[in-house]
């Protein structure tokens, strides 16, 4: 298994009450799966992809990826892994503001050491894949909250990363836009691979995943007999 | 093609221009008060010591009543108007140990009156006797002829030029080098007999003022002691002998100056310390204010794979590059300041004032810049840190 949790449990431990974000979560995604995770607002979806990146400690279990428990690394390793290993793509903008979207296209290579001329190369063919190639020197400011959004898509690609977290990557996009992004996401997972875990409030979305899975106040379930 | 923590730090420093002025200001200013305090009490001292040394006197004899003359000579104070008789020459030139000594009158041409430069030094000298003035008059030429006058370095005259002294025309001969005794920088300078016929003449003219000294009078006669004598032990034998004069020892004058300065000194550094101290609180809130608008992008950098050290690295280098750039920047104004204040020292508040050579601003640059990057690392140390340990999706979450 690429991506496995065990007992995965998330608690929020506020003043006056708890929040159980993520409850006893047992996911197994093999290498090369496709897979969408819908639910409410509030269910949990995104504290969970955060507990597979290794962006936030679990309260309770373990994560594996490629068997090895993510927490048991230093600092530096779990980043590496972050870098190399798992594209990230966030629920809100999450360009650097004062970076051009060349420089944030090359930051996850700059943070693994390496830009050159192959790196320049794969961030103007993916800005060109999303349409933002003629986009390549403004500043965040300058762009849409759309196009904003497909930067980051563009970036998550990067460094090749076997896994996608995609949290609602599609969330202000026109549906014509929306459905070239899922084209992306499909061509890189048939073509490169990539293991894909979407989150999505779109059941036509989910419905174009491989599997689909279902949160429910921290819970995830199997959604067999969707559609 | 480099995206480095330089790179980062730098994108950021140009694009939070109001951070980054703000931080700049503050460390420029402490900067700018530590380096100007130093370099202005450096030159102070040095040229204390320089007039001192260029003085050429070990002991400097006047009448009780006097005040202290060596600061008034060194600083530029108005000189006094207590004499002492020539006669005291020959009786001093017999105590043991006294190599030589040379009678000196200074006075102030004073603001009433017709037809002269007021606020300029009159310094009379003993030409026969003379070791003081001469080694720098004779270096300029030979001899005086009457009406001519040697000026000091503070004056712009150019050889040629007249100025009127008491309602005479003095022609200017020559001019000093730059000495850092105040006296010497600006004054002019002309043989006794010359100064007492100009008294003479001053107080026979109804509308000259009038100048009190008579003939056989001086200021002050300085003393060079033998080679291996104590000025101290000579000092005291002229007091013990004459109790009506005061032996005024140089070195124990300069030391008793120089505490004064230590204590300018003191006041200055406390004024630097407290410059530097508001500096580092300044920095430190307006980077605590600019990580915690930066924790949304400090967790997508971590998300993107950038290590705890990275985050904190970048912070540092941030604060290290605008302190850098401050202290420069802050060094640069209190050194134009500082040349630029220098003809006002001088000639205003009569201090000796000589700017330290440029291996000496260099290495006091090197130190405050040193001072600036080890405070910078105080005021920065917490933010870089706390932003460093925050968790990626807390941070990611914040500002949503
Ligand atoms: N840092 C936090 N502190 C306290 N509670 C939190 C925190 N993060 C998430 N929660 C709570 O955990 C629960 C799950 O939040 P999460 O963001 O994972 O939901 P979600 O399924 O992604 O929702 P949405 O579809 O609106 O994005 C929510 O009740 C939320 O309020
Ligand atoms: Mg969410």
């Amino acid at each position: 298994m690429l991506i496995e949790t065990q007992n995965l449990t998330k608690v929020y431990r506020l003043k006056e009450y708890e929040v159980e974000a993520v409850r006893d979560v047992n996911l197994a995604v093999a290498e090369g799966e496709f897979i969408s995770i819908v639910g409410h607002s509030g269910s949990g979806k995104t504290t969970l992809l955060s507990l597979i990146g290794g962006l936030t400690k679990p309260t309770y279990g373990r994560v594996l990826i490629d068997g090895i428990d993510i927490w048991s690394l230093s600092d530096e390793e779990l980043s590496r892994m972050r870098n190399r290993k798992i594209g990230f793509m966030f629920q809100f903008s999450s360009l650097i503001p004062t970076l051009t979207v060349r420089d944030n296209m090359l930051l996850p290579a700059a943070l693994s050491g390496k830009v050159g001329s192959a790196e320049m190369k794969r961030a103007r063919e993916l800005l060109e894949l999303v349409g933002l190639a003629d986009k390549i020197n403004a500043y965040p400011t300058q762009l849409s909250g759309g196009q904003q959004r497909r930067v980051a898509i563009a970036r998550a690609f990067m460094n090749s990363p076997k896994i996608i977290l995609a949290d609602e990557p599609t969330g202000d996009l026109d549906e014509k836009s929306e459905m070239h992004v899922m084209k992306l996401l499909k061509a890189m997972n048939e073509v490169e691979g990539t293991t894909i875990i979407l989150v999505t409030h779109s059941r036509e979305l989910a419905a174009q995943t491989q599997r689909r899975l279902v949160m429910k106040n921290g819970r995830l379930f199997e959604k067999k007999n969707f559609l | 093609m480099k995206i480095d923590i330089i790179y980062l730090a730098l994108q950021n420093i140009k694009k939070r221009k109001f951070r980054t002025i703000g931080v700049v200001i503050a460390i420029a200013i402490a900067s700018a008060t530590l380096f100007s305090s130093i370099i202005l009490m450096k030159s102070m001292s040095s040229s204390l010591e320089l007039g001192i040394a260029q003085l050429g006197a070990d002991i400097m004899v006047v009448p009780r009543e006097a005040e202290e003359p060596l600061s008034a000579i060194l600083l530029g104070s108005a000189p006094s108007k207590h004499y002492l008789s020539r006669k005291y020459e020959e009786r001093i030139a017999g105590i043991e140990g006294v190599e030589k000594v040379a009678p000196l009158v200074f006075l102030e041409t004073s603001e009433q009156g017709c037809c002269f430069k007021p606020g300029i030094f009159i310094i009379g000298f003993d030409p026969e006797k003379d070791f003081i003035v001469k080694p720098w008059v004779e270096k300029q030429l030979g001899s005086l002829a009457a009406f001519e006058t040697i000026a000091g370095s503070g004056y712009d005259w150019m050889p040629g030029f007249k100025v009127y002294l008491y309602g005479f025309p003095f022609t200017i001969a020559a001019k000093m080098p730059s000495t850092g005794v105040a006296y010497f920088d600006k004054g002019i300078f002309m043989p006794l007999d010359r100064l007492y016929w100009l008294a003479k003449r001053s107080r026979e003219y109804e509308d000259i003022a009038d100048l009190t000294l008579r003939s056989g009078q001086v200021s002050a006669i300085m003393i060079q002691v033998a080679p291996g004598e104590e000025a101290e032990r000579i000092a005291k034998a002229i007091e013990f002998y004459f109790p009506e004069l005061k032996a005024v020892v140089a070195q124990k004058a300069l030391g008793n100056v120089k505490k004064q300065m230590l204590m300018l000194l003191r006041s200055l550094f406390a004024l630097s310390a407290f410059t530097w101290l508001t500096a580092v609180i300044l920095v430190s809130v307006i980077l605590s204010m600019s990580v915690n608008e930066r924790r949304r992008e400090f967790g997508i950098l971590r998300a993107l794979g950038a290590t705890k050290r990275f985050i904190f690295g970048e912070v540092i280098a941030e604060a290290y590059i605008l302190a850098t750039l401050g202290s420069v920047l802050g060094m640069l104004a209190g050194y134009a300041f500082l040349t630029g204040f220098q003809d006002f020292v001088i000639n205003y508040l009569n201090m000796p004032y000589l700017i330290p050579n440029k291996f000496y601003v260099a290495l006091i640059s090197l130190v405050i810049i040193d001072v600036s990057l080890l405070l910078s690392t105080v005021a920065s140390f917490y933010p870089a840190y706390r932003s460093a340990e925050l968790e990626p999706y807390e941070a990611i979450r914040s500002g949503e």
